[in-house]
């Protein structure tokens, strides 16, 4: 394994200012410090870390970006694109490193300098100044990128000599890159400890008697004795794709073929990436005019071509489509894993096919037709208050939320969303009082609550409170 | 007398004695009604797994869920099929159902914005198969004979106990359901029964008076908590102002 790390110092400022250089002092504030900063900024004797009011009185005209740590995963994960070129085992470690696993892709690039040059010339074309560090493990890697050691090597290294030559490089380097708690480096700053190759000579057990386990870890993944599995990133890949007329479709049946065929093109898709679809957009546009949009959604992932049509001629309905349609196109918004579809399950003998119950059809033409707020599901909460003890869901990955216990018939089957307000006249107490109250933290009331029965003879669960008398459900 | 054969060998002729075999033999193909006596009325000695059921009942509160409930417990936890609540009046308390044993989560509300749309659903839902029973309220204005009657050949085919709930002037109407009861409400109702007459039934006459007893009636439970305090503190004299405002 041959790890290279691309440290991309500046990114989290970089990805503000685009790639001409601001004229202007420029600072990333973090919880009011600073956190990142520019060269004319550093010229004008802003320190990092310093507070924002310092740093505006050095330099009147300070451009100032608010750190979003959310933004900057985004923008990390939308370059990962530029690695991808190189080799498709691509990781990105938060904050700003991306990591490489280039063993395989040397001889195709000619050497590990020619890769180190064309990413670096890439990571610059779109702005970013970066730092590289090349081991054989990923932490070491990562160290020597953000230490800004360069490790000399052959341009088609064996295993044995980068490991070497990494350790080597590492034992001269300063712990203060080491990825572990700042309190455990000032701990062994204190002991007099500074570079890893003075930490690496200590005993393990001892160092693991006074340290936390997580260090000894550290310490095995940095040298490559234990495995350090990464998550690579894939480049999303959007589907899409557009049929352009060149007489307008008026009539429904022929835009029904159109639609067929773009269907059967995002099923191969689909199929060749064992995934399905979750929720695609259908456009048709005229002549002259916008298009009208049509975004239907499934409750699981959906493979067929029959499927999508259906449902999306559910939709259509309820659509204004234009008259005249030049160009249709269909678009995957929104893809998951096949996992979790329900195919055909079989019994353990394989005899007879067990059909299976898949509710998710029927939700899915539901929504289709009649929009997805036509159908709820229920959940329980838990919650003493009766209004919040339920919810409605539109959800069908539920939850198992256990409701308080109630001794059966002791609530409702009918509840009224809201209270009505009733007349006391009208109803004979049979039960009660039930007192319900609640805090102020969570809207105070407090009520008395009755069984009680209507003239008409129906069995009413009221409450009383300092504004009068309502009915909240019916003992059905 | 071929003639009278080829009829007779018909499935649409129905003989009475037809049913005297399958009681004689104490037959169970129905889902169990929770109520005995009831079942004993019933041909399938239970509701019919695939039939429509109509229930006349003027006002709410009177038991007829209670009525449906042991029904519907038992439907979901012998399979995986769902239930449908088309259309319900209020909302299903799941606090409620969850104490009588109903599973929640397999329970699908729909609420359609027009009778039409109302008609759709329910008949989606019982061609989807992943339902094993539906319970509608429609709009009586709206509903016509021929839409129940498509609402009952669905439900046969696809083998689901639908129920419909309607007023009671609907009893003077005919119905293609199979099952029709009417819900009698008492103005002493005190929800531990419920008063029923079976209007349509088959293989039997209609059936007045079915008294039964309901399991979980709010009053039935043990002299609660809060209701002792209650009598405790009025004996003291303390709330004296709050019994007034209930009293």
């Amino acid at each position: 394994m041959l790890w290279l790390c691309a440290h991309l110092p500046q990114m989290g400022l970089e990805m503000y200012e685009g790639s001409p250089a601001s004229r202007q002092a420029s600072v990333v504030v973090d919880e009011r410090k600073i956190h990142l900063m520019n060269g004319i900024a550093q010229e004008a004797g802003i320190a990092l870390g310093s507070s924002l009011a310092t740093a505006s009185s050095l330099a009147p005209d300070l451009v100032c970006y608010k750190r979003d740590e959310e933004a900057e995963k985004e923008y990390l994960e939308k370059i990962v694109p530029v690695a991808y070129r190189f080799t498709p085992r691509v990781s990105v470690s938060l904050p700003y490193d991306l990591m490489l696993e280039i063993s395989g892709s040397l001889k195709l690039f000619g050497g590990v300098d020619r890769i180190l040059r064309l990413l670096k010339h890439a990571l610059r074309r779109i702005g970013h100044e970066s730092f590289i560090g090349i081991a054989h493990t990923p932490s070491a890697a990562r160290v020597l990128a953000h230490a800004r050691i360069s490790t000399p090597l052959p341009e088609y290294p064996d295993a044995e000599a980068v490991r070497n030559s990494t350790l080597d490089r590492l034992r001269e380097t300063s712990l203060k890159y080491a990825e572990l708690a700042p309190s455990d480096i000032e701990r062994l700053f204190n002991m007099g400890i500074r570079s890893f190759g003075e930490l690496m000579n200590l005993p393990r057990n001892e160092l693991g008697q006074r340290f936390e386990k997580s260090l000894l870890e550290y310490l095995a993944r940095l040298v490559g004795s234990t495995f350090d599995p990464q998550k690579y990133t894939a480049p999303a890949e959007p589907f899409r794709s557009e049929i352009h007329l060149l007489d307008p479709v008026k009539d429904r049946q022929s835009l029904d073929v159109h639609m067929e065929q773009l269907s059967l093109k995002l099923v191969r898709w689909l199929q060749t990436r064992q995934l399905g679809v979750m929720e695609v957009l259908w456009t048709f546009s005229p002549f002259d005019n916008e298009g009208i949009s049509v975004p239907i959604r499934f409750s699981h992932p959906r493979t067929r071509v029959s499927q999508i049509l259906e449902y999306s001629e559910l939709a259509l309905e309820s659509f204004d489509l234009p008259r005249e349609v030049i160009s249709i196109c269909l678009e995957a918004t929104r893809v998951d894993s096949l996992l979790n579809t329900g195919a055909t399950q079989r019994d353990l003998l394989g005899t007879h096919e067990v059909k299976p119950v898949l509710p998710g059809d029927l939700l899915d033409r539901l929504t289709a037709r009649l929009g997805i707020s036509s159908w709820q599901l229920l959940r329980n909460l838990d919650d003493h208050r009766p209004e919040c003890a339920w919810s409605p869901s539109n959800d069908r990955e539920y939850g198992h939320d256990t409701p308080p216990f109630f001794t059966p018939g002791h609530r409702p089957l009918w509840l009224f969303e809201p209270p009505l307000p009733v007349r006391r006249k009208h109803f004979e107490l049979l039960k009660g009082p039930e007192r319900i109250q609640s805090g102020w933290w969570e809207g105070h009331f407090s009520r008395d609550y009755f069984v009680a029965r209507h003239e008409s003879g129906s069995l009413c669960w009221l409450f009383s409170n300092e504004e009068g008398w309502f009915q909240h459900g019916y003992f059905s | 007398m071929s003639d009278l054969q080829t009829l007779l060998s018909k499935d649409f002729i129905w003989r009475a004695r037809d049913l005297a075999a399958s009681v004689g033999i104490e037959q169970v193909s129905g889902i169990p009604t929770g109520f005995p006596s009831l079942d004993r009325l019933l041909c399938d000695r239970g509701w019919p797994r695939d039939a429509l059921l109509e229930v006349l009942v003027d006002i709410q509160g009177c038991g007829e869920l209670r009525l449906l409930i042991p029904g519907l417990r038992h439907l979901l936890h012998q399979e995986t099929r769902w239930v449908a609540w088309i259309n319900p009046p209020f909302v299903p308390y799941a606090p409620a159902l969850h104490s009588l044993g109903i599973d929640v989560n397999r329970v699908l509300m729909v609420h359609p914005n027009s009778h039409q749309e109302a008609l759709w659903a329910l008949e989606k839902i019982l061609e989807s198969g992943s339902c094993s029973a539906a319970l509608a309220w429609l709009n009586e204005q709206e509903l016509q004979d021929k839409q129940l009657r498509r609402v009952q050949s669905r439900a046969k085919e696809n083998r689901v106990w639908s129920t419909i709930f309607r007023p009671s002037r609907a009893a003077r109407e005919s119905s293609p359901a199979e099952l029709r009861f009417h819900i009698h409400s008492s103005r002493s109702n005190t929800g531990n029964r419920v008063v029923l007459s079976i209007l349509k039934r088959r293989g039997g006459w209609a059936v007045n008076d079915v008294s039964l007893k309901l399991q979980w009636h709010p009053n039935a439970l043990p002299t609660d908590y809060m209701a002792g305090k209650w009598n405790l503190w009025r004996r003291m004299g303390k709330t004296r102002e709050t019994t007034r405002r209930i009293a």
